[in-house]
């Protein structure tokens, strides 16, 4: 083994025993291993202080042959034991040129390096702590630690190993900032309105000079410096003093003693500083560093520092101030005087290390969040109930860049199920949500803007100016309107639709494809076929107590959904809007809660191609799925005609009717090759069923039939006759008639109104 | 990260090189034939430890399958395992494929006595003749005027079998520093001892120094197989002529001959092997933190043991043991010692630019007990 030895403890006399059991244990253990070997024991302390040390020589095959990191393959270390058993076990690496690696722990100045070996709490780690587990402890943090592997590659480094008096978050723009000369970074302890005073969490902001002197009242005085950008190099030690720290930076050309001086200079008003009641400061350095010398910046590295000093005595010390008048320290201005360099009482001033933390940045809430995409610039329209939960998730991940529409304040019994607060009753939910999310980030970047109108409110430009720009545009309204109407808009980019049914069970979510070919009003009517079609609809939109709710939606004061049925539904939409949008393809997927065992299940909605015809000024919307029924059904009767009803709905304002489904001819209908006369057996019940199904949204629109073998859609004479009588019949609803004609090649829509 | 690995196979040998790329190479194959209850044999299941592994690295193949000579314990059952070329019965289903095959010259030519000739050495040299005339497949290192004959016999020149032909004192074809960040060179057979006659297999074994290179970081392994001093002094002599010295260099010196002090010297010793100069130059050759390793059963240190006439000769492992310790290396293992002689595990050296470590996995007592049988309970 090469090396010298730090001196540690005292050598235990002959004859004395171990008193400490678990050194006594670990003792019997060593002897056994092949690998350790006893060189002696030693005392340190006293009282609970007091431990015991065995020094040991450790060979471990693990340590690569030439490692670059510097651990031998023979090391000499101690493994110290406390009287105390609540405290961790240490081992010493007692080497004097033992290396300073990732993994140590601080230790007091010409102390031999404390190794950490256990990731976990003492308290926990000694729940299987043996004194056999213990030694291969140390042989697995030589091994690996040699050869580079202690941290897996995709883990951060963590390099300090201390419990540091203070931690200090700083302000995400501390980085951009500091170059800026009037920006000052400002510290204060962060304590909880139970205002316990055992509050180290430490929080930055960058301000400007003139309001920094405003905020001065309870603030922590703070130099911050940025040095020249260093190489890349190993962990340093941690230094205990100002000299050894200007020394440390200095051999790697970024000397901060200078910087210090002209640092508080600059910070010292005319009114110069007077004596503080903190005895200490902090001290904050931005290090860029660089790969190669004289390369790019390619990290920026942030080191804190508490130094022992009032900011008076250690600007005075560093020559920056000039010694107390009146107990006022002022600005040394005199010409030619002693560089910070020069001088020596600064070196002296201990320091201790201070922890930084990283600022919840939307890069480190996406990090954190697993995200792989920023996500896109949006709208969310409609900041209710599910809409605020969707927005706090995906603030928290800082996923998408979000502009908030709602036309609603927020009362009382929305703090059920909203994210606000008792005092933003009467905020617009657009500032309550907005609020949320600015409160969570140090940087509003994510929020676009906040909406106080309809969604559907297209004269207003914020509304459309929003839309308009927008990537994807999320409808949370829980109503039929908005996403119809956000289909017709030619100049959006995509639409998705979500809501919770009546029940809080089950929660839906539509999105367009990317090239919107299949709109959003289009994606409805495959949703209610499914719902009438599939088992899981049978439920699927009625209401807790069986009754049926429609379009009741949160906005329903009278709705009773609980708070956990929209965080479930709300956190599985959010997920699957933000998968979904990665998609070209468009999707409707419902999730159905069981209400006793809370298991989730998905369904997807099989979608099928649309297509649209034109009748004067009605436009049908139907698709592929539906004519593949009628020309099934026409090819299982032939050489009979048949025929049956038409089931949808109509959307007047957009002079639309959307065909969701057809029925086949009932039981009583009767067809031979000339024609097709419709019965009614069970037809009635069947179409009540499904319009109960479907909320009462899904009903008769019309008629349809097949011709014959050969023969085209064209509608007979026979079938002006039928159209005529079913103007006549739907002009009590105020609706047109429709037909539709399954030919040999070809479909035939027909429609007719009284009057034309 | 490259790993070199030896395998537990009693007094035989069976290493494997396993690149950072991928690229597998064997060396030697030696297993045990399973009789009734032998899960308690110290010896390695062989063939399903190395088909474990291919399993594991989805493959059916090595790159390279080097047999540094063909004395039984050095191919034991290895034509159960293989898939070999020259005969139908000899493939199918779960035969592993060899992509290059590596053997010295004389296992091409019919140089041993009747009884060296093994069944199962004569079927390799079926397979080796084959893959030469097929014209792939091979690699067949130094040539001695009697492969120029018998290539002449079978129709063939030299010539056009020249791309598959290694000398000694050059590197193995096919891996280089730039590529793998390693190389082969071969020490031997070179060509006096090929065309000497008697007792020529095992002295014109392949040995090679095998040389890793990683980010700049060298690391040397000496794989000797079966070898006599005379050879190993051969060695010395024509590398230093040839000022090949630092080829001599090694970080990893696989002992030749499991531990026979014949190895070193002519003579065994009382109670340590004195090398002959030459060999000692080359055992003074090894870098610091050097690690040693005969593949060999356990070496006792008793009094029955000095006299012994098998190898492995507990003299000659003092004799190593005191030139490690004087190049200031780490330590000699013996294969059927880790990490116990009851249950042995391979032993696997892991190469990177840190240099190189053993890979000891620490085994639990726990893993101990389930992975062996318990004394009956009464």
């Amino acid at each position: 083994m090469d090396g010298r030895f730090v001196p540690f403890g005292s050598v235990l006399e002959p004859g004395q025993e171990l008193q400490i059991e678990s050194a006594a244990r670990i003792f019997t253990a060593v002897c056994e291993h092949q690998d350790f070997e006893v060189v002696e024991c030693r005392l340190l302390g006293d009282g609970k202080a007091a431990s015991e040390v065995i020094v040991v020589d450790c060979q471990c095959d693990g340590v690569p042959t030439q490692n670059p990191v510097g651990i031998q393959y023979r090391e000499r270390l101690g493994l110290q034991f406390f009287a105390d058993e609540n405290r961790p076990p240490e081992v010493r690496a007692l080497r004097e040129d033992f290396p300073y690696t990732g993994h140590q722990y601080d230790v007091v100045s010409g102390e031999p390096v404390s190794l950490c070996l256990y990731f976990e709490s003492w308290s926990e780690a000694r729940r299987t702590w043996t004194p056999q587990k213990h030694l291969a402890r140390i042989q697995w943090w030589l091994a690996e630690t040699a050869n580079g592997t202690l941290h897996r590659d995709d883990q951060p480094i963590e390099q300090i190993y201390f419990k540091s008096r203070f931690e200090l978050v700083l302000p995400e723009n501390f980085e951009s900032q500091t170059e800026e000369a009037d920006q000052v970074l400002v510290v204060k302890p962060r304590r909880s309105p139970a205002r316990r005073e055992d509050s180290s969490i430490l929080v930055g902001r960058m301000v400007s000079a003139t309001e920094a002197e405003k905020k001065a009242n309870g603030s922590i005085q703070c130099v911050a410096l940025t040095l020249p950008p260093i190489v890349h190099g190993p962990i340093e030690r941690i230094p205990v003093c100002l000299g050894a720290l200007h020394d440390q930076m200095a051999s790697r050309g970024a000397p901060i003693a200078q910087r210090l001086k002209t640092q508080i200079q600059k910070q010292t008003g005319e009114a110069g500083i007077g004596a503080q009641e903190n005895t200490y400061i902090l001290l904050v350095l931005r290090i860029p560093i660089t790969r190669t010398a004289g390369g790019k910046p390619e990290a920026l590295e942030s080191k804190g520092f508490i130094v022992n000093a009032t900011l008076a005595k250690l600007g005075v010390a560093c020559g920056a101030l000039m010694p107390p008048h009146e107990g006022i320290c002022y600005r040394d201005v005199s010409l030619g005087t002693e560089t910070a360099e020069e001088q020596t009482d600064w070196r002296d001033i201990t320091i201790e290390p201070l922890e930084i933390l990283q600022s919840f940045t939307a890069e480190l809430a996406q990090r954190t969040s697993g995200l792989t995409s920023r996500g896109p610039r949006g709208v969310l329209a409609g900041v209710g109930a599910l809409g605020s939960c969707i927005a706090a998730i995906w603030q928290r991940e800082a996923w998408g860049r979000w502009s908030f529409i709602d036309p609603d304040i927020l009362k009382p019994h929305n703090l059920a199920r909203h994210t606000g607060l008792e005092s933003q009753v009467g905020w617009p939910k657009v500032d309550v949500a907005w609020s949320l999310g600015a409160s969570i980030l140090w940087s509003e970047f994510f929020q676009e803007s906040r909406i106080h109108a309809w969604a559907t409110d297209f004269g207003n430009p914020q509304v459309r100016d929003a839309l308009e720009s927008a990537e994807l545009v999320v409808d949370a309204t829980t109503t039929l309107e908005v996403p119809r109407e956000l289909a017709s808009r030619d100049s959006l980019k995509r639409v998705a639709s979500v809501f919770v049914t009546p029940s809080g069970l089950d929660g839906v979510l539509m999105i367009e494809d990317v090239h919107r070919e299949t709109r959003i009003d289009c994606l409805e009517p495959q949703y209610y076929r499914a719902i009438v079609n599939e088992r899981w609809g049978e439920n699927h939109l009625l209401g807790k107590s069986g009754a049926l709710r429609v379009g009741a939606g949160c906005r329903d004061l009278s709705a009773v959904i609980s708070n956990e049925l929209i965080a479930l539904h709300g956190a599985t939409l959010a997920r699957h809007i933000r998968l979904n949008f990665e998609s070209e393809q468009p999707s409707v997927k419902v999730w159905r809660c069981d209400a006793e065992s809370g298991g989730l299940s998905a369904e997807v909605v099989v979608l099928h191609q649309v297509l649209s015809e034109r009748l004067n000024g009605l436009r049908i919307v139907w698709d592929k799925g539906v004519r593949q029924r009628v020309r099934q059904l026409r090819t299982e009767n032939l050489p009979n005609e048949t025929g049956g009803v038409l089931l949808g709905y109509f959307d007047l304002p957009k002079a639309s009717v959307y065909l969701v489904d057809v029925l086949p001819a009932p039981a009583d209908s009767q067809g031979d090759p000339s024609g097709f006369t419709r019965g009614i057996d069970g037809l009635s019940a069947d179409v009540k069923r499904i319009s109960e199904r479907t909320g009462g949204i899904v009903g008769y629109v019309g008629e349809w039939h097949s011709h014959p073998p050969g023969s085209r859609a064209r509608p007979s004479t026979a079938d002006m006759s039928q159209m005529a009588s079913l103007a006549c019949a739907l002009h009590r609803d105020g609706l047109p008639a429709l037909m539709l004609i399954v030919g040999e090649h070809e479909e035939c829509w027909w429609g007719g109104e009284v009057g034309e | 990260m490259h790993k070199v690995t030896f395998y537990p196979v009693g007094n035989g040998d069976t290493s494997q090189i396993v690149l950072a790329n991928g690229k597998r190479l064997l060396f030697d194959f030696r297993h045990h034939q399973k009789q009734g209850e032998e899960s308690d044999s110290p010896y390695i299941d062989l063939k399903k430890r190395l088909a474990d592994e291919l399993k594991e690295a989805k493959r059916d193949s090595f790159d390279v399958v080097a047999f540094t000579h063909g004395d039984n314990d050095h191919i034991a059952y290895s034509t159960e395992f293989f898939e070999l070329r020259h005969a139908k019965k000899y493939q199918g289903t779960g035969r592993i494929k060899i992509k290059e095959l590596w053997v010295p010259a004389a296992m091409i030519l019919d140089t041993a006595t009747r009884d060296q000739q093994s069944n199962e050495f004569v079927i390799w040299r079926q397979e080796a003749r084959h893959r030469l005339k097929q014209g792939r497949g091979i690699q067949v290192f130094s040539k001695p005027d009697k492969l120029r004959d018998w290539l002449k016999q079978n129709g063939l020149t030299l010539e056009s079998r020249k791309h598959l032909i290694t000398d000694a004192g050059s590197l193995a074809r096919g891996f280089s520093l730039a590529t793998d960040q390693v190389e082969f060179f071969c020490h031997s057979p070179f060509i006096k001892h090929c065309d000497e006659g008697d007792e020529l297999r095992n002295e014109a074994a392949l040995i090679f120094q095998v040389r890793f290179e990683t980010d700049g970081t060298r690391y040397n392994y000496f794989a000797i197989g079966d070898s006599e001093y005379d050879v190993l002094e051969d060695i010395v002599r024509i590398s230093k002529s040839h000022k090949n010295g630092n080829r001599l260099d090694w970080d990893l010196f696989n002992i030749p001959h499991h531990c026979s002090a014949y190895a070193l010297a002519k003579e065994k010793g009382a109670k340590e092997t004195i090398p002959t100069a030459l060999v000692k130059e080359l055992l003074c050759h090894g870098q610091r933190e050097a690690y040693m390793v005969s593949s060999s059963h356990p070496i006792k240190d008793n009094a029955e043991a000095y006299k012994q006439t098998q190898p492995p000769h507990i003299q000659a492992k003092k004799a190593y043991q005191r030139y490690l310790n004087k190049v200031g290396g780490r330590d000699l293992l013996v294969t059927m010692e880790e990490p116990s002689t009851s249950k042995p595990e391979p032993l696997v050296f892991e190469i990177s630019s840190s240099g190189g470590r053993l890979a000891r996995r620490r085994v639990t007592g726990a893993a101990i007990v389930t992975s062996s049988r318990p004394p009956r309970a009464g």
